[in-house]
């Protein structure tokens, strides 16, 4: 049993302002990233690519609140 | 603290007492002339009932510290003149758009600007009504003795309670500093505010007849969002044109609609007048003079004494205007009263004005002579 | 450990926030129900009470305590008088650098002054950003803004600085860019029984995109302005690596190729935003006086010293005096002979 870690972010509060990309790029793991998908309110959503190390700093830096790490239990 | 019974007071301290005894627990104020015994009486009896006496950086923090301290549950108070009075109006402002009980003691002096700072004027009867920025309405309490400084100190708490809203004691100066016989009687009769009553509470909006909500307080967990943008009854702002209106109208109507509730005057020989005066504070001291004098004369003049200034006793106007023949105005101030008296007497009677600066009330002897004139 | 998902819905009321995409207040509120939610308060117990400016919104209507939303510059005064009569309330103000520094400035001293038992969280972001970027207090000499189109004439204050003077025996200043250490000061801050002030440097996309001249897309720029916040300020006990900043003459990107050619093997170089220097090229060499003598080629106006136009953060006071409701409850004694 592992642990995984999911990047969840809410398109309906996320803004779209970077910060939890560039802190994963630049402190984190380098999992999350922009893809085609757009918030509810136009800005860039940020996806992860599978690569989360569950450090949250993402959680720690976002300002609205939209992004959520949840851990899962997995089967090596 | 008095005991109950009879004293030789100074006005200032019977306002101050009436406080007290009214259950006010914070006063907030800054030193200014002619209100700085209120403040400093405060200093020292406040303590010992248990309650807090700040003297804040100014006038501007302090009517801040008591719409906070009222919201955490105090009955709350400062003292001031014209100038600080002035520096207040933004945050009353606040306290009618947050629908906050208190009271703010103005011991008019002389001005504008620093003007005469030791004596006394009726200067701020619009500045009361209207100083603030936007639309609401007031109640304004005015006394004419050392007595009625106590004794409508406690009305201004209970209506403040009562109706949800800051209350103006317009003193002035010389009342202010007046040496009378005070009667402070055993027990004062002591209105609070609505508490809520649920686990829940719309703090600033209500189905009742009276259109006054539950007053809640921090530290219940109610989760309070007290604001001074347009909000909704629950409290979240909300700059929509409805949400706005209705909000402003309410705390209007809740009290326009009690004004012969509010309503508090006093009628001297009014019955069988010919020509009357109306006037209220020290102005009225020598009105009431001549008044009798010119009963003495033969002559029917009667005393319409305004203990509420606002809302306006619109009625008592009018009533007054269809029964005499004339209306002498004596205020002190370059005329303010008869503005609205002719406005509400509509043109039913003829209105005159005596009006006196320098800080002095008009003499007896003035307003007399004005009365005989109009009885001819 | 809670998630932000379980944060939110413990202490978070308003599901969108206010705020503009990537403002600093809402990482300053992250922060905050982080550190409230480590100190184990109930919210029931808590009032926050703010003025009129962006950060005012941090509390209102955001949390999910008692909020007391007042008028501008005088959060403190509304809150000394809740505070005075209930003081179990755990009381925190939000201001912003106008707000606070500007208009509230007196009450900012006085709260200071008396040491009263409230934490006060001053957003900096060197400008009147809700009434459209005007100078502030804060704002840099020289600096643009939309009532100083021929440059800002006056100088900023040091807050942090003024407080402490003032009284308050908990002083500290950070930037949004320090969430771990603003989130501990913030624990600290409201544990404090006296006067805690927490000055934090703060981006505003909106207006420091004009004011400070950085131009990004809007899912970079505000990670632009948090870098640099901390290139722009300093911790007094931290080791500085050997670096210096290249002032371009010209366009930055033009300026960091030449200095590049010019370093060879002596040191590496990359372009940085500065507050006060602006977009400098950041040259780091572990021979910095080899390296700086490569730097005298036209592309390179001066040479800064990397202490140079910083701001000092950290916390700078922690001391301890009698606390104002409790000098006031000492005078109640008195007042009634129980002591």
């Amino acid at each position: 049993m592992a642990k995984k870690f999911n990047v969840k972010v809410d398109e309906a509060t996320c803004k779209g302002c970077g910060i939890c990309v560039h802190i994963c790029e630049t402190k984190g793991g380098k999992n999350l990233r922009y893809g085609q998908k757009r918030t509810l309110l136009g800005g860039a959503l940020p996806e992860g690519a599978d690569k989360c190390t569950g450090c949250r700093w993402c959680e720690r830096y976002c300002p609205d609140f939209a992004i959520t790490i949840e851990e899962e239990q997995v089967d090596v | 603290m008095f005991k109950p019974g009879k004293h030789l007071v100074l006005g200032n301290i019977a306002c101050a007492e009436g406080a007290l005894r009214a259950g006010c627990r914070l006063f907030a104020g800054y030193p200014i002339t002619p209100a700085n015994e209120i403040t400093e009486y405060m200093s020292g009896e406040l303590p010992k009932a248990g309650g807090y006496f700040l003297q804040m950086e100014d006038e501007i923090a302090s009517i801040a510290a008591c719409i906070g301290g009222s919201w955490a549950g105090a009955k709350a108070m400062t003292a001031t003149s014209g100038p600080g009075f002035s520096l207040m109006q933004e945050n009353l402002s606040y306290a009618h758009m947050t629908e906050t009980p208190l009271v703010v003691v103005d011991v008019q002096r002389s001005g504008p600007s620093t003007g005469q700072s030791t004596d006394a004027s009726q200067q701020d009867f619009y500045q009361a009504r209207y100083g603030a920025h936007g639309d609401y309405e007031i109640i304004a309490l005015s006394p004419w003795s050392a007595q009625e400084m106590f004794d409508l100190t406690v009305r201004a708490f209970n209506l403040a309670e009562q109706y949800r809203t800051p209350v103006y004691f317009l003193a002035d100066g010389m009342i202010g500093h007046i040496k009378e016989e005070l009667v402070i009687p055993e027990k004062v009769e002591i209105v609070n505010r609505k508490a809520p009553s649920g686990s829940s509470v719309t703090p600033f909006g209500t189905d009742d007849p009276s259109l006054v909500p539950e007053m809640p307080r921090f530290g219940q967990g109610y989760r309070l969002q007290v604001t001074g943008s347009s909000h909704r009854p629950t409290g979240v702002r909300d700059y929509s044109p409805k949400v706005h209106a209705e909000k402003v109208r309410r705390i209007m109507k809740k009290i326009a609609q009690a004004e012969p509730k509010i309503r508090d005057v006093a009628k001297v020989d009014l019955d069988d007048a010919k020509v009357a005066v109306v006037s209220f504070g020290a102005s009225a001291r020598p009105s009431y003079g001549a008044v009798k004098k010119l009963r003495e004369e033969g002559i029917k003049a009667g005393l319409l004494r305004l203990k509420t200034l606002w809302p306006l006793p619109e009625e008592e106007f009018t009533n007054l205007a269809n029964k005499v023949d004339a209306i002498l105005v004596v205020e002190m101030n370059a005329g303010k009263l008869v503005r609205e008296v002719q406005r509400v007497a509509c043109g039913e009677t003829k209105i005159a004005s005596l009006t006196r600066l320098g800080g002095v009330t008009p003499t007896q002897g003035d307003i007399a002579q004005e009365l005989r004139r109009l009885a001819q | 450990m809670k998630n932000l998902g379980q944060l939110k819905a413990d202490y978070i009321v308003q599901n969108l926030t206010a705020f503009c995409p990537g403002c600093g207040n809402g990482m300053i509120l992250n922060c905050f129900v982080r550190a409230v939610d480590d100190l184990g308060w109930n919210v029931n117990d808590m009032l926050c009470v703010s003025g009129i400016g962006c950060s005012s919104w941090i509390p209102s209507p955001h949390f999910r305590g008692d909020t007391l939303h007042t008028t501008h510059g005088r959060a403190l005064a509304f809150a000394t008088g809740a505070k005075v009569f209930n003081p179990s309330l755990k009381t925190v103000v939000f201001t912003g650098d106008g707000d606070g520094a500007g208009i509230g400035g007196n009450h900012l001293i006085h709260a200071a002054r008396r040491n009263i038992g409230i934490t006060c969280i001053l957003v900096n972001n060197f400008n009147y950003a809700m009434t459209g970027g005007q100078i502030a207090p804060t704002t840099l000499h020289d600096a643009k803004t939309s009532t100083s189109p021929y440059g800002n004439p006056e100088q900023p204050f040091d807050i942090a600085k003024l407080v402490a003077a003032a009284g308050a025996t908990y002083v500290a200043k950070w930037t949004t860019n320090h969430v771990l250490e603003l989130t501990r000061s913030m624990k600290e801050a409201m544990q404090n029984p006296g006067f805690s002030f927490i000055e934090v440097l703060s981006q505003c996309p909106t207006q420091q995109r004009n004011i400070l001249g950085i131009r990004a897309p809007a899912q970079e720029l505000p990670s632009r302005l948090l870098d640099m916040l901390t290139e722009s300020t300093y911790l007094a006990d931290r080791q500085e690596k050997d670096y210096v900043y290249a002032v371009p003459s010209g366009e930055p990107e033009a300026a960091l190729k030449a200095i590049v050619n010019a370093l060879g093997d002596t040191g590496k170089a990359q372009l940085v935003d500065h507050l006060t220097l602006g977009r400098v090229a950041r040259v780091d060499a572990t021979n910095i006086e080899a390296a700086k003598a490569k730097l005298s080629i036209p592309e390179v106006k001066r040479v800064a010293e990397n202490c140079e136009g910083k701001q000092e953060i950290g916390v700078f006071v922690r001391k301890q005096r009698q606390e104002y409701t409790e000098a006031l409850r000492e005078v109640g004694r008195r007042a009634r002979g129980e002591q």
